[in-house]
């Protein structure tokens, strides 16, 4: 589903206008980015928590050549459903 | 752990940056919840721009055994939430790593350096052991100084200690901010109480995000690679090797091949290997004369019986030459027709094609070529010994077998 037709859905339930959608939409996507670059885990409520994990160096070989290099610590934007989620998607 | 935005506090900034009230805040953000798990359900993925990607990936149901009672049970299968950070996020974050999390807490070093420390002696005493002593002697862990070399590329984990490439064995803070090209420049406050607590040189344990100010400082000056250098040789000879296996197992199978058609061409092979020996005993031995007496009258003893007869009897080591041939009787001339040819008249009267060479030998004083043979020639018919005819016997096969050879080679003339 495209963020079009997302925001939509969101409109008609919330009962808002499409352009409020949009906008509280984008709003909140800046303020989630602000606090994950300023470090902090967003939890979102009733599906799980977005947050930072760090990957620390680590040693890849390339599979064909055999050569090993390090692979240098970059950061990952991870996210980690709630506990209970498997079983509300079980049946689809 | 970092912190953490709570689902009011985000409602409060939305509603703060977005200018409405917090009632239509949380209106929206349950919304949004409760939509994406809706969607996700129909349609499987959501796109958020902005953000990103959330998909469902579905787990297939697999067995397990119950912890308990040790019955065989089936987990079943289910669907995950998976989501993937939009394009520019995901640069922006993996690039500027946020300052809460490269910060690490005080409380959090010291053990860890400690159990560094610990590995480091372990090290140090392994090197000892092995004859190679320490750059700068001494106890190890405790002096801020050296570094091994040595014992950095070992364990493979401990990158981090390379990146030191400025060596101040004293001013540990200030190393700290130029050996570091990886970390980020943000961290750089951070290590200098740290250099403190790092007695200890390298060995830096991959979890540690913060670079290691160690005062021991290695000769190399390349951050990524060092640890690595001293196995460079062994890079190379992988593949040296592997290219050594590979050639090696192309000449096998070369070599198998030939011999294979060797094998499978044994036959032939001998019979040209013979056919090259009886050449080279041939141009030694005399040329048989083939005698065709004008008269039929039998003179001497039939050249053939006898010496077939004991070339049969005697084992013969060399194979046995061609036997001139002498035919006594002639029974018949017969003149050469349009169609005429050697090989049906031996047919007609020997029974098969086989004896022609008999017939050409016959009547060779006034035939050159086997296979020009004018019209009106008369062909002397001869009649062949049962010997002759007999091609079982050897001596019987060889004749023919020259005859023929004679016959052919005077045809290319």
């Amino acid at each position: 589903m495209l963020t079009k037709d997302f925001i939509n859905l969101i409109a008609e339930a919330t009962g808002m206008s499409k352009k409020q959608t949009e906008h509280l939409l984008n709003t909140t996507n800046a303020v989630i980015r602000e606090n994950l670059m300023a470090g902090k885990t967003i939890q979102l409520q009733g599906i799980g928590a977005l947050e930072i994990k760090e990957r620390a160096e680590r040693v890849i070989v390339h599979p064909r050549t055999g050569e090993r290099t390090i692979a240098p610590r970059k950061n990952q934007l991870v996210f980690r459903p709630m506990a209970n989620m498997k079983d509300q998607l079980k049946n689809i | 752990m970092a912190e953490k935005l709570s689902w009011t506090e985000l409602r409060k900034a939305l509603a703060s940056r977005a200018d409405v009230s917090e009632k239509d805040a949380n209106l929206f953000l349950s919304a949004l919840n409760a939509q994406l798990v809706e969607a996700l359900k129909q349609e499987r993925q959501v796109k958020i721009n902005g953000l990103g990607t959330f998909r469902l990936q579905a787990v297939a149901p697999r067995k397990s055994v119950d912890v308990t009672t040790g019955a065989e049970i089936i987990i079943e299968g289910y669907n995950k939430i998976v989501f993937s950070p939009e394009a520019g996020l995901k640069e922006l974050i993996e690039k500027n790593p946020p300052v809460s999390i490269a910060e690490p807490e005080k409380g959090d070093n010291i053990n860890p350096l400690k159990k560094l420390g610990e590995q480091a002696e372990e090290i140090v005493d392994i090197l000892a052991d092995l004859g190679q002593s320490p750059k700068e002697s001494s106890e190890v862990p405790t002096s801020e100084v050296t570094a091994e070399p040595e014992p950095q590329p070992e364990p493979g984990q401990e990158p981090e200690s390379q990146p030191e490439p400025v060596q101040e064995p004293e001013p540990q803070p200030e190393p700290v901010q130029e050996p570091e090209p990886q970390p980020e420049p943000v961290q750089e406050p951070e290590p200098q109480p740290e250099p403190v607590q790092e007695p200890e040189p390298q060995p830096e344990p991959v979890q540690e995000p913060e670079p290691q100010p160690e005062p021991v400082q290695e000769p190399e000056s390349e951050p990524y690679i060092p640890p690595f250098i001293s196995s460079e040789d062994e890079e190379s000879e992988p593949q040296q090797e592997s290219h050594f296996w590979r050639n090696f197992f192309i000449i096998i199978f070369l070599l198998l091949l030939i011999g294979g058609a060797a094998y499978y061409f044994r036959a032939q092979l001998e019979e040209w290997y013979q056919v090259v020996v009886s050449k080279v005993c041939k141009s030694e031995q005399v040329e048989p004369v083939i005698a065709i007496p004008d008269d039929t009258n039998p003179t001497d003893e039939p050249v053939g019986l006898d010496t077939i007869a004991q070339e049969i009897t005697e084992p013969q080591p060399v194979r046995p030459q061609p036997q001139p041939q002498v035919y006594e009787k002639i029974i018949t001339v017969e003149r050469m027709r349009n169609a005429s040819r050697l090989a049906l008249m031996a047919k007609r009267y020997y029974g098969s094609k086989i004896y022609w060479p008999y017939l050409y030998d016959a009547n060779k004083d006034h035939l050159s070529n086997p296979n020009d043979i004018k019209q009106g020639t008369p062909i002397r018919i001869p009649k062949l010994t049962p010997e002759q005819l007999d091609t079982t016997l050897e001596q019987t096969i060889i004749n023919l077998e020259y005859l023929r050879e004679s016959a052919i080679q005077d045809s290319r003339r």
